[in-house]
């Protein structure tokens, strides 16, 4: 017996059930598309900044350290990853405190209301082992799925907070100092903060 | 015969995808989110659930609380969306800043040096309210990982305690503010009366850019 040929119908159903059997990644428009992401390791940051056109060094306590330039304006970023690897945190490390006795406390307290304005922004103050704290802001990355641009992204939105919240971290800038229009300056990087 | 019968067991199987797929869907009587993906409001609650905790109702619209301890020790976070839906914020109002001015800084700079930590949890001021605050990217969620960064959150609540229990702050102000300058009085665990206060305006702040 000769099997009957399928009916356009037929034919239209089962074109319909094999689009549904495709799972949805696969039917997502090829060029569009997003590639998978990364967690990235100790031994791929280094590349990392490279490929984001930054000259990176290493850190002492791992990671790379390195400047950015806008406008006359310069920061330095260090890339760390978090002690389990599951964050990548940009720190943005701006200036020593050297007397923390002098530091307002309308300057302490603007930094806790720019970390909410700003979130995920967060402004920190850094003990270090040479017992100057150092005052900064820093973003977290979840280490999962990652791609280049998610981290230029966080070097863009910190670029602009540390501009924004320079009254309230460059002691230069504080009432009563001696040079309050002195422009920011970009600290000598030591790796140690 | 044979392309029949190859007919019907594709249908069969694409119906049973269907299915399948609906099934998910329909779970819990809420979507579910794919495994390592991203979450809207509605997916939320599946990923909480699928991460063993139990969400309720937040008490305004686009949020959800959870709870952690009981007996009266217990705390409590809200958990909502940033509005570019980049961000799962936790959030927990902790307590109002004293009036009284000077505040003793050696806690306020507690606070700020718990905002190094490479957690991502960290402390900052909506007003005058202490808020705590995380943001987990919307990117390759899954259950497990979330559900330690709950756990990391409320371990860093705990932690800290001294630093934004106002109650505990009590004394003269510390001038100048050694960082660390005494170990922590007493449980860490707070009693009753420090448990975070209801507040009355949403507890993700207004957020403004890359959130």
């Amino acid at each position: 017996m000769r099997p009957r040929s399928l009916g356009a119908g037929a034919l239209l159903v089962l074109a319909s059930v094999a689009g549904s059997l495709v799972p949805p990644s696969a039917r997502a428009e090829g060029p569009a598309a997003a590639p998978a992401g990364k967690a990235y390791g100790p031994d791929e940051i280094a590349a990392l900044v490279e490929g984001l056109g930054y000259e990176g060094r290493p850190l002492d306590r791992g990671g790379r350290g390195f400047l950015v330039a806008r406008s006359g304006y310069t920061i330095e970023i260090n890339l760390v990853l978090s002690t389990d690897g599951s964050k990548l945190n940009v720190f943005a490390p701006l200036r020593a405190w050297k007397d923390l006795a002098a530091v307002p406390e309308e300057a302490l307290l603007g930094l806790l209301r720019a970390t909410a304005e700003y979130g995920p922004t967060r402004a920190y103050v850094l003990p270090t082992e040479q017992g100057v704290p150092w005052v900064g802001l820093v973003r977290s990355l979840d280490n999962r799925d990652l791609h280049p641009s998610n981290v230029r992204e966080q070097i863009d939105f910190l670029f602009e907070h540390v501009r924004r919240t320079e009254d309230l971290w460059n002691p230069e800038r504080w009432a009563g100092a001696a040079h309050p229009e002195a422009p920011a300056a970009t600290p000598a990087m030591d790796g140690s903060r | 015969m044979v392309v029949r019968r190859v007919f019907a067991w594709v249908l069969a199987a694409g119906v049973a995808a269907v299915v399948g797929r609906a099934a998910v869907v329909a779970a819990d009587g809420q979507p579910a989110p794919v495994a390592g993906s991203t979450v809207t409001f509605e997916t939320l609650p599946a990923l909480l659930k699928a991460a063993g905790l139990e969400p309720r109702d937040g008490g305004a619209p686009g949020r959800l609380r959870i709870d952690r301890g009981g007996g009266g020790g217990g705390f409590y976070a809200f958990l909502a969306l940033s509005p570019n839906s980049q961000y799962v914020w936790i959030s927990s109002p902790l307590a109002d800043l004293p009036k009284e001015r000077p505040l003793p800084r050696a806690r306020l700079f507690e606070m700020l040096a718990a905002n190094a930590e490479d957690d991502g949890v960290h402390f900052a001021l909506v007003g005058d309210t202490i808020h705590l605050l995380r943001a987990v990217d919307n990117r390759g969620l899954v259950p497990a990982a979330f559900g330690r960064e709950v756990d990391t959150f409320f371990g860093v609540l705990v932690k800290t305690n001294r630093s934004w229990n106002v109650s505990r702050w009590g004394g003269a102000p510390v001038p100048g503010a050694a960082m660390g300058d005494a170990p922590p009085a007493g449980p860490e665990t707070p009693p009753e009366a420090t448990k975070p206060p209801e507040p009355a305006a949403p507890a993700v702040p207004a957020m403004t850019e890359g959130r």
